[in-house]
């Protein structure tokens, strides 16, 4: 699904060029739950945007189910992102014009979707995620929590195949921040393919798989043990998801 | 698309309040435009109708005492006489008196226009009837019931007025002065002529003067005037009050310009997140132009309408003393739609001063 080799992005600011990833080569394949963990700087933020379309690399190639991404147009990313992927982030970035509904619309609107339809799938999606009282909600009226797991409502309306989420838990405490993770897991065992990256061990446990950023390359992949490492996790981590 | 207008929509509903301002300025600068540049163009109107003239001599009769009762006509028939003597032959005198009837079924309005038969090449004995006043004449309103019935010819006679004129009116013979002397108010009465026709023109009006002045000057006050060259003296001050009027309702366009540049500018500044979601959720740059183009267009257009309506209102009904009495100030469709390409053109420029921004942008510097 998602294949990249030597993968480079550079940043040039005044004159220098700051390489912020340095030959990334990953695979992901269908279905899997891929955590990339790393420190703050790593270089891990800038790979999802990447994967996600939402840059483009400076070096490498990037193949998404088989497309070379630099010869895509920018509307076909856009219809990509429409239609194939959805978006998680730290600070959730709802849309403070609109209610909760209004929110997880946003996709289905651009996806050309009739009004109706479109109701009628955010109401769905609020129903499944027990929300239906936030129907109306503004995000001055919602909790963290909430407003997290209503840009998850969004980021999936389109029924994606692939999600990103950058730092989702990253805002929120303890016990919202497993509600969130729970929901991501579910939504991946229902075979939805989960991209995401975390600075925190005890939340890339979720994951089938980790895969560990530093200074802009892969150090580790796969089911390692993070034991002893950054933040000396105690968890083993298994292609099974669960410890 | 459809989701795009929606989205644009909620988004000036939620900004409404600037939304409303915006659209107040636009109107009160549009309208303020509009209401001075249909007094341009009605007073240019003007000066081109009498240019186009051939009667470019009038004689204008105003009462004397205004508290004083009136006993004598302004103008008889013998004085038509006399004016002919004085220019050979080269007066246009016509006499429009209204007439007002009212039966049982209906009213009836029109005007009977008294006119020099033998200038008008039309037959004696006879009343013509002008197509507007079929309904006042099937009902028996004959005001020159003596006279032959007969339909007003079709290429009568626009040589001298219009034609939309003679459809209102019933044409009798000047000889009909005598019978109706008591109803002739100075107002009706419309004698002109063309100077290039005059072979002294700046000695006749004098002696025209001088004539009438000694018949009845003890009532009323003569003067034989060229309305075109008195309209250019007279507009100059008109001209000065419609341009101040005119920059007034540019520079508050020119500030709601400037408003509605820099409000979008830091609305952008605010919803560059909101947009970069909007491309990380799918939406693509050409609909989110679509969505930035429809929200300032909503609100120019709404401000422009109103705006020329509330111009196109105050055209007709708001007497600012600015204009000359007798000029028939009227809306000019120009005007709307020079108001209506400024309003397609702000809009083409916000959006596009807008826009470049989102587009020159990265998704993710707009998301963060």
């Amino acid at each position: 699904m998602i294949l990249c080799k030597d993968l480079e992005k550079s940043y040039f600011g005044k004159g220098v060029e700051t390489k912020v990833l340095k030959g990334v080569d990953l695979r992901i394949d269908r279905g899997e739950f891929v955590c990339i963990y790393g420190k703050s700087g790593s270089g891990k933020s800038t790979l999802l945007i990447i994967l996600g379309l939402l840059d483009e690399e400076t070096g490498g190639t990037y193949r998404l189910d088989g497309m070379d991404a630099r010869h895509l147009s920018k509307k076909e990313c856009a219809r990509i992102r429409n239609r194939k992927m959805g978006f998680v982030f730290q600070s959730y970035h709802l849309i403070p014009e609109l209610n909760a509904l209004e929110n997880i619309m946003v996709p289905l609107g651009y996806a050309g979707k009739k009004s109706k339809e479109r109701k009628k799938a955010a109401r769905r999606l609020l129903g499944e995620f027990g929300m239906e009282r936030l129907e109306k909600k503004y995000i001055s009226q919602m909790s963290g929590g909430e407003q997290q797991r209503i840009a998850i409502a969004r980021a999936i309306a389109n029924a994606p195949e692939i999600l990103f989420a950058d730092e989702p838990t990253g805002n929120l405490d303890q016990e919202n921040s497993r509600v969130v993770m729970e929901l991501l897991q579910k939504l991946n065992r229902n075979g939805m393919t989960v991209v995401m990256v975390t600075h925190d061990t005890a939340i890339a446990k979720y994951g089938t798989r980790v895969i560990h950023v530093e200074d802009g390359k892969i150090v580790e992949k796969g089911d390692v043990p993070l034991s002893g490492r950054a933040d000396s996790c105690p968890i083993m981590y298994t292609h099974s998801g669960i410890p | 698309m459809e989701y795009v207008i929606r989205k644009a929509i909620r988004m000036l509903y939620w900004n409404r309040w600037i939304s409303l301002l915006m659209v107040g300025e636009m109107a009160l600068g549009m309208s303020v435009f509009v209401y001075s540049a249909n007094l341009s163009a009605s007073l240019k109107a003007e000066e081109m109708r009498l240019e186009g003239q051939r009667m470019d001599m009038a004689l204008e009769i105003s009462v004397k005492n205004v508290q004083e009762v009136q006993d004598e006509p302004s103008l008889t028939l013998k004085d038509y006489r006399k004016l002919q003597e004085i220019t050979g032959g080269k007066t246009f005198l016509l006499v429009d008196i209204p007439q007002f009837f009212v039966d049982a079924k209906a009213s009836y309005e029109f005007s009977l226009v008294l006119a020099d038969y033998a200038i008008l090449d039309l037959e004696e004995g006879c009343s013509y009837w002008g197509a507007e006043t079929e309904e006042a004449l099937a009902a028996g309103m004959n005001p020159v019931p003596g006279l032959r019935i007969r339909r007003m010819p079709k290429q009568f006679p626009g040589e001298y007025l219009e034609k939309s004129y003679w459809d209102h009116c019933v044409v009798a013979p000047i000889a009909y002065m005598e019978e109706m002397a008591g109803e002739i108010a100075p107002g009706f009465v419309h004698a002109v002529w063309d100077s290039a026709e005059l072979p002294d023109a700046g000695r006749m009006d004098g002696q025209i003067e001088e004539y009438l002045q000694r018949e009845h000057g003890g009532q009323y006050v003569y003067r034989v005037y060229l309305p075109e060259a008195e309209l250019k003296n007279n507009s100059e001050k008109v001209k000065v009050s419609i341009r101040v009027l005119n920059h007034a309702g540019i520079l508050i366009l020119a500030v709601f310009f400037v408003g509605i540049l820099s409000i979008f500018q830091l609305l952008f500044e605010r919803r560059k997140g909101g947009y970069g979601v909007c491309l990380a959720c799918g939406a693509s740059h050409k609909q989110i132009l679509a969505e930035i183009f429809t929200e300032i267009a909503v609100m120019n257009l709404a401000g422009t309408v109103l705006g020329v309506a509330a111009g196109w209102i105050a055209t007709y009904a708001l007497d600012a003393r600015i204009m000359i009495g007798g000029i028939k100030v009227r809306g000019s469709f120009a005007v709307a739609g020079i108001a209506f390409a400024a309003c397609a053109a702000v809009t083409v420029f916000v959006v596009f001063a807008v826009y470049v921004r989102l587009a020159e942008g990265k998704i993710v510097e707009q998301i963060q």
